[in-house]
This record gives structure tokens, sequence and C-alpha cells, in this order.
């Protein structure tokens, strides 16, 4: 039996004896990073949707998430000796910029009504279209938000790192993380309807 | 609190590769059946007919084109850039013209005689969702917009395609060349066109002087035909007619104004007359004379007080005396059958128009006379 390391969420299991991901990015190569898409592809994928709502646009946004990590390799930072939180900054910087108005426009597309959609006949799609709806509501929210929190929200209610994790890719200080999300916490409950948070 | 995530989803297999960057697919595109190929099957099975077999480029071109750059020429790089840390490991030939990419994204344009690097306070320009950070006469640089696949370069006027030339682009980078002579006004990013500005000047001290040698002396003349190669290569002297040349004679190099001679594998010969401020294009010697030991001018070159004369005589000479006008003569080297020769311009002087009043004694190796007489 092969052992396995603990993997991040969402992200494919790896091998103990495959290379780590510090290994793969020092490599540097086309190889090497192809490697590090088939482990992130997935994670980074389920995130960008999480930040656009649309799961066309968050192909779009993972397949440029990657390819501007790749640019962008030597200014890579590794949390716990993995790339999925930078990976997720990528995300986040490029969802803000290029993405934006894209998602806006899915997003408003979501409320017209769908003619073609047989709700009564799938119930997936209605949940699909449920969790679309709600979710777009919640980066509406979060937009608004000061971009240090947003930021710090993108990574830790969205992407669900840990603190710590996101204060590394951050590069500030994990109680800086805390008390943004805090914050962003409050701000978010007075914009938000209850439906849409569950209280913990 | 916490926010109401939808769960996550499994990745299908076909939304994974659509989604994958384009350059980790070398591994795995070689595995399938190129779909030209596959039409070419169906069509030889449904008409009957042979055909011949497409050929198809699996992998992409543009890698084909970026090759590693040597440490010599990292080193003129990062003097270009007075930086020592810089570092390369990727670089594009257009001809004579090397473009390295620095790993920090810097670009560094390499000629026989120049480096080029972005002068302080360059700003990149944004074009589309890329942008240009490195421009030349010749060359713009930077990074594409995502996905992208081609890029060209494109001279229009009045909204009519005039020159077009097609440059390298990866994930990282672009680069693209275009002759002197090109004006570029757009670049076409796949399918997309963008307007750039047309290239003037920039301040020189983008541009620094560089050699490929190892002699850092500009005048050196070796430097010399380094400056004379790439003038020639700005005015549309091909490639092949450009390399291997090496100097034989030059004359002036202490006052910084004369004239080279070079010569390739000791069977064809060119000129270049160089000054303090600039040189001139290396120009090959056209030979017409049917006796190629048949004494002859080659070249004249007035620079300033002094003509400076490119003659040719037997190819046992090793020595040759010229004369003008019975005048005091002037010895030189004769080096395959070539010399340089300077005389003082006297004013009113017509020196073009009269070669014929020089006389020479051409002395082989042991000084003996292998020719004399006159010069045509």
């Amino acid at each position: 039996m092969r052992l396995m390391r603990p993997s991040w969420e969402g992200a494919a299991a790896v091998p103990d004896d495959a290379p780590s991901d510090a290994e793969l990015w020092a490599q540097g190569d086309e190889h090497a990073f192809g490697e590090l898409y088939d482990r992130y592809a997935e994670a980074v994928w389920n995130h960008a949707y999480r930040l656009t709502a649309s799961w066309s646009t968050a192909e779009d946004l993972t397949s440029a998430t990657f390819l501007t990590a790749w640019r962008r390799r030597a200014g890579m930072t590794l949390v716990r000796d993995s790339a999925l939180p930078w990976l997720f900054t990528v995300a986040g910087n490029l969802a803000r910029s290029e993405f934006r108005r894209k998602a806006r426009f899915t997003r408003l597309l979501l409320r017209v009504p769908h003619d073609d959609v047989q709700r009564d006949h799938a119930d997936d799609v209605a949940s699909s279209l449920d969790h679309e709806a709600r979710l777009s509501q919640v980066l509406e929210a979060v937009e608004r938000l000061p971009r240090a929190e947003r930021e710090a929200v993108e990574l830790v209610l969205l992407g669900e790192l840990t603190a710590a994790e996101a204060a590394t890719v951050l590069g500030v200080a994990e109680v800086s993380v805390r008390s943004r999300i805090s914050r962003a916490r409050t701000r978010l409950r007075k914009m938000l309807a209850d439906d849409i948070l569950e209280v913990e | 609190m916490t926010i109401n995530l939808p769960p996550r989803r499994v990745l299908p297999a076909d939304v994974k590769e659509r989604m994958r960057p384009h350059f980790t697919e070398t591994r795995s595109r070689r595995n399938h059946t190129p779909l030209a190929v596959a039409a070419g099957v169906t069509l030889l099975i449904a008409g009957g007919i042979a055909i011949t077999q497409p050929a198809t480029h699996d992998l992409d071109p543009a890698r084909d084109r970026v090759v590693t750059p040597s440490g010599r020429d990292v080193a003129r790089c990062r003097t270009a850039l007075n930086d020592k840390n810089w570092s390369s490991t990727q670089m594009v030939v257009f001809g004579l013209r090397k473009v390295l990419v620095g790993t920090d994204g810097r670009f560094c344009e390499l000629t026989a005689s120049r480096a080029g690097v972005a002068p302080q306070g360059f700003q990149p320009t944004q074009v589309d969702a890329g942008s240009i950070t490195y421009r030349s006469a010749n060359v713009i640089a930077g990074v594409p917009p995502l996905g992208t696949r081609t890029v060209k370069a494109r001279e229009t006027v009045s909204g009519r395609p005039k020159h077009s030339s097609s440059g390298v682009v990866t994930p990282d980078f672009f680069i693209v060349h275009s002759p002197a002579a090109m004006l570029t006004n757009e670049l076409v990013f796949d399918e997309k066109t963008v307007p750039v500005q047309r290239f003037t000047s920039w301040s020189e001290n983008g541009v620094t002087d560089s050699f490929e040698s190892d002699d850092s002396d500009p005048w050196a003349s070796v430097n010399v035909l380094a400056r004379c190669v790439d003038n020639a290569f700005n005015n549309k002297v091909t490639v092949d007619e450009l390399r291997g040349w090496e100097p034989l004679l030059v004359s002036g190099l202490e006052q910084h104004r004369g004239m080279l001679l070079a010569h390739r594998g000791h069977r064809e010969w060119a000129t270049c007359p160089f000054t303090e401020t600039r040189s001139d294009s290396l120009s090959l010697i056209s030979t017409t004379s049917r006796d190629p030991d048949s004494s002859l001018v080659i070249d004249g070159h007035q620079s300033g007080s002094e003509f400076i004369v490119t003659g040719r005589t037997t190819r046992a000479a090793k020595t040759v005396e010229v004369s003008d006008r019975g005048g005091t003569p002037v010895t030189v080297n004769v080096a395959d059958g070539h010399f340089i020769v300077t005389f003082p311009v006297s004013i009113g002087d017509d020196w073009m128009m009269s070669p014929a009043r020089l006389r020479l004694v051409a002395r082989n190796a042991e000084g003996e006379i292998v020719y004399e007489g006159g010069i045509s």
C-alpha cells in the first residue's frame, strides 16, 4: 500500500514518494508544472467557482490562474509545502481584475428567468441554481468589503484556508487575518440575509 | 457565523483537460493520434485514392525557437542592466539579433556590438490583457494576453497592411522582431489586433556598447568589425552573407578613423570605413577581373585630410610600396593580396578620378619584387 500525504481540501491526494510542491516548483519546467496542475486543478476550480458564482467563468479563471502562476512562479510562497494557498491568492487577484466584469455579467444573467430550464424535472439543477443565486449575493457583499478584509474572506471563508495559512500568503500576521475576518463577518451579517449565513 | 457555501464538486476529466494550460500538454499530446492524421486515413478509405499523409507538428513551434543563452550572452546583459544577479535561461535568436528573457521578466537585446535594455524610467504599455515591457527599433517584447498562441507585428498605412512579421510567444513572454524599415503600429495576438505607437527612439541610456568578443576595447579590430556587421544587418544584408567574417587588415585604429578589411575563409573579402562617431556597413568586395592577381583599387574613402585606398595586387606579395605621382612611397603590408594605404589629401585634389596615378612595387617574403607597375 502506498502511503499518501495528507492532502488539502479539494486537492488530489499525493503519494508520499512523489516530489513535494517545492521540489516541483524548483524544477521550474513544464512537466513539473503539469504535475502541480494535476494536483490542484480541482481545488482551484472549486475555489474559482466560489469567487465567481459561475462554473463557466470558473473554468476560464482556473486556466488563467495556472498560466499566471507559471509566469509569476519566481514570487511563489509555499505554505506547509503546498502551493495551493498561493494559487488561491493568484485566483483571487485575477477574479478581482480581469474576471470581475465577466463574473458580474454572468451573475446578472442568473437573475434573468431561465425559460429553458425545466426545474421540475431536475432537482439538482434547481439546487445548483439556488447555490449560484446565494453565492452571487455573497460575492456582491464581499466585493463591497475593504480590500484587506475581502482578501482574508476569500481565502478563509470562501477558500477554507486557516487564518495561519492565509496570513502566510498575504504576508501579514495571523492576528491581523483574524481581526479582518471578524470585522468582515460583522459587515457581512448586516449585508446578507440570514438564510445565506449559517450562525455557529 | 459562516457562509453557506455550495459543496465542492469533483472535477470532470474533460473539464480538467479543457482548462489545462497548453504548455503543460506536451507529454500527453504525444499519445494521441493527431487529428490531421486521422482525417487523412478517413479520406483514403472513403475516396479510394492514394494521398500523402499530412504532416502535423505536435510541438509548439515557439518552443523550438527558444534556446539557452551562453554565459557570455548573460554576462553582457548583466553589464548592460548593471545587475550582476540578473539571470536568463531563455533566448530567441532573430538572425544576428538575440533577445534574452530574464527570470525576472526583463528583456535584453544583443547584437554583435550592442546591448539594449529598457532604459530607466521606461513604463510598460498595456496592450489588451498583456503588456509591452521592452521596445527598440527592431524588437517589441513583453507579456502576452493569457492564452495567446501567435503574435505578429504589423505596419499598416491608411488601415491597409503593408508589412508584417511573426514573433515568438510562450505563456511567459512574447518577442516580435521586425526589419529596420518596418514601422510597426499594430500587434496582432492570435486574431486580435492591438494598436501600438510607432517607435521613434528612446534615450540612449538603454543602449550600450557590448561585444561578442572577449575584448572590451571598442577600437579593437574585431569590435570595429562587429559594428560594421550590425550596420550591414540593419541595411538588409542577409545573415548568411554576414556570418564568419574576421578582420584581415585595418588602418587608422589609433585615430579612430580609417578602413577595415575583413575576410571569410580567405576566399571572400569585404571593406568597412569607420570614424570616431560611426561605422559604415560591411561591404562585400565584388571582383569582376578575370585575373585574381591583377592590381586594382577596390575602395577609396576620404576621411578628413586623408584618403584611404584599399587595393589588391598579387597574392605572392607580402609588402607593397605605393607612391602617388612620384612622391615618397608608403610601404604597407599585404594580406591575401590586399592592402590599405593612406595618403594626405591636398585641397583641390580629386583622388577618386585618378587612381591610375598610383605606382606599386610589390615584394614577396624574401624581398623580391613580384609586381611593379600601375594600378587600374
